[in-house]
């Protein structure tokens, strides 16, 4: 391999290139941390939080129990009529209770 | 993180500068593309891009920029690279070795200008890392006897373009 050491155009490379290559070398460019990777969250952190964010979801999205809404489609549909709704209905009046279904809707 | 970059920085910058000298033949250019390539690795880094290969990928940015620079040098200039003004005489007197070594170096920037760009990058891991063939062919990743044939060659170019410029490769 070194046959090509001991040839005069060698010497005359080596001291050309030698000259060229730059004494001494620069030093590695300063770089800065950025701040949300400073603070430990990495860029593969913060791509599995949301994949696992996106799991989630997926999840309550497929697995979310249906019939919630229709046990209770009062809930969901309102009230079928005006006098079905509670909130209509006067059961008291100054601290005393009315007789019967008496309400505002209905005086006798 | 930051060590992972000076590591990188520490086992390839010279090879990356190697690279970015062989298209320009200009020490400076060399410089300033060893910088911008490892300011874009750490940016890469920063994105948490994984990297599977740094040698190669820091070496084809620095082909790459070096390759923008030098067509944008000559679209600028219209000329070769500003590293053959060397030869241009100073006002003040120089020892005469100086001068001698001067002409000399200018003589072989120019030789190295009818060299391919893979010729160049050869010859500076070569002669001015000392790389021997195997070293030279795993960095640019050619096989070591493609490396041994184009370095043959390129000293061989080199030797003639001396010769006809008056420079005997034996005698000086």
């Amino acid at each position: 391999m070194n046959e090509l050491a001991n040839e005069p155009l060698d010497e005359k490379l080596s001291e050309f290139f030698k000259s060229e290559f730059p004494k001494p070398f620069p030093a590695a460019p300063r770089v800065i941390m950025p701040a949300r990777m400073a603070r430990g969250a990495s860029p593969k952190a913060a791509r599995f939080a949301l994949a696992a964010c996106m799991l989630i979801l997926a999840c309550l999205a497929i697995f979310w129990p249906k019939n919630i809404n229709n046990n209770n489609s009062s809930l969901r549909n309102g009230p079928a009529s005006a006098s079905d709704d509670k909130r209509h209905q006067l059961r008291f009046l100054n601290g005393k209770e009315l007789p019967g279904n008496i309400s505002p809707t209905n005086p006798k | 993180m930051q060590k992972e970059f000076q590591s990188y920085y520490d086992a390839y910058s010279r090879e990356v500068w190697a690279v970015a000298y062989g298209r320009g033949t200009n020490a400076e250019t060399a410089n300033d593309v060893l910088q911008e390539t490892f300011l874009r690795l750490w940016r890469e880094m920063c994105k948490g891009v994984e990297i599977r290969e740094p040698r190669a990928w820091l070496i084809r940015v620095a082909r790459n920029l070096a390759e923008d620079i030098a067509r944008s040098a000559f679209s600028r200039n219209g000329t070769t690279e500003p590293g053959l003004m060397d030869q241009v005489k100073s006002r003040t007197e120089l020892p005469e070795y100086v001068v001698l070594e001067k002409e000399l170096h200018g003589q072989i920037r120019e030789g190295m200008q009818e060299l391919t760009t893979q010729d160049r990058e050869i010859l500076t891991m070569r002669y001015s890392m000392d790389y021997e063939i195997p070293q030279i062919a795993k960095a640019l990743g050619l096989h070591a006897s493609a490396v041994h044939m184009r370095l043959s060659r390129a000293r061989a170019k080199l030797a003639e373009c001396l010769n006809q410029k008056g420079i005997h490769t034996a005698g000086i």
